[in-house]
């Protein structure tokens, strides 16, 4: 994706904000982060980050209706992303975390995404994305 | 609520496609078979909750939070 604002329509909305469905994406001003900026509720805002970037093996098994609601034929996923909810808690460890088990999947087609749930236990909600990198820098050296 | 008795290997079944059996009864746990279209989606429900629960402290996280970390991943070309 470039670096224009793009406008995302999540029509089943996020869980726990299912009534808000239109956001903006956007890059963050730190790399390697994007923004998801509600565009119905004020301050509401979301950090992202590409999975891909800390764990280049996560592949999110998608339903035959999490590709329906974003409108992908079945097995065609060249224009399919998944981006991960970045959590920042300022006074506990971990301190950033990523939401792996319940990715947001865009349709880059036509930008319409959903918040999926994997069903590999693998996938966590709070992945250490630190930790991961550190880990994975480790795995190559060897 | 609609609320059923059954005992172990009976079966209910949901819109004649899905189908429920109780496979295993131990002191308080239940241990349920599943039949159903792979369109359907199954999860624990504490699964939902984690995941709003997720949401709602990611939601919390301001874009001013992610500048505090500073620049940790360094320069990527």
């Amino acid at each position: 994706m470039d670096n224009d604002e793009k406008q995302i329509s999540i029509p089943s909305g996020l869980f726990g904000f299912e009534g808000l469905t239109r956001y903006a994406l956007l890059r963050a001003a730190q790399e390697p982060f994007l923004i998801l900026k509600s565009q119905e509720q004020e301050n509401l805002s979301f950090i992202l980050i590409d999975p891909l970037y800390f764990r280049s093996d996560y592949t999110p098994d998608l339903s035959d209706e999490d590709l329906k609601e974003i409108g992908v034929e079945k097995d065609k996923y060249d224009n399919v992303y998944a981006l991960a909810i970045v959590t920042v808690r300022p006074d506990e460890e971990p301190r950033m975390t990523a939401n792996l088990q319940g990715p947001i999947i865009i349709n880059g087609e036509n930008l319409i995404a959903r918040q999926c749930i994997t069903s590999n236990p693998k996938w966590q909600t709070r992945h250490d994305i630190l930790a991961e990198i550190r880990a994975h820098q480790g795995a190559e050296s060897c | 609520m609609l609320i059923l008795s059954r005992r172990k290997d009976e079966t209910i079944i949901i819109d004649d496609k899905i189908e429920i059996s109780i496979v295993d009864i131990k002191g308080d746990q239940v241990k349920l078979g599943i039949n159903a279209p792979r369109s359907v989606k199954i999860y624990r429900k504490e699964v939902y909750l984690e995941i709003e629960k997720e949401n709602a402290a990611a939601a919390r996280s301001s874009t001013d939070a992610l500048a505090s970390l500073g620049d940790i991943f360094g320069k990527k070309d």
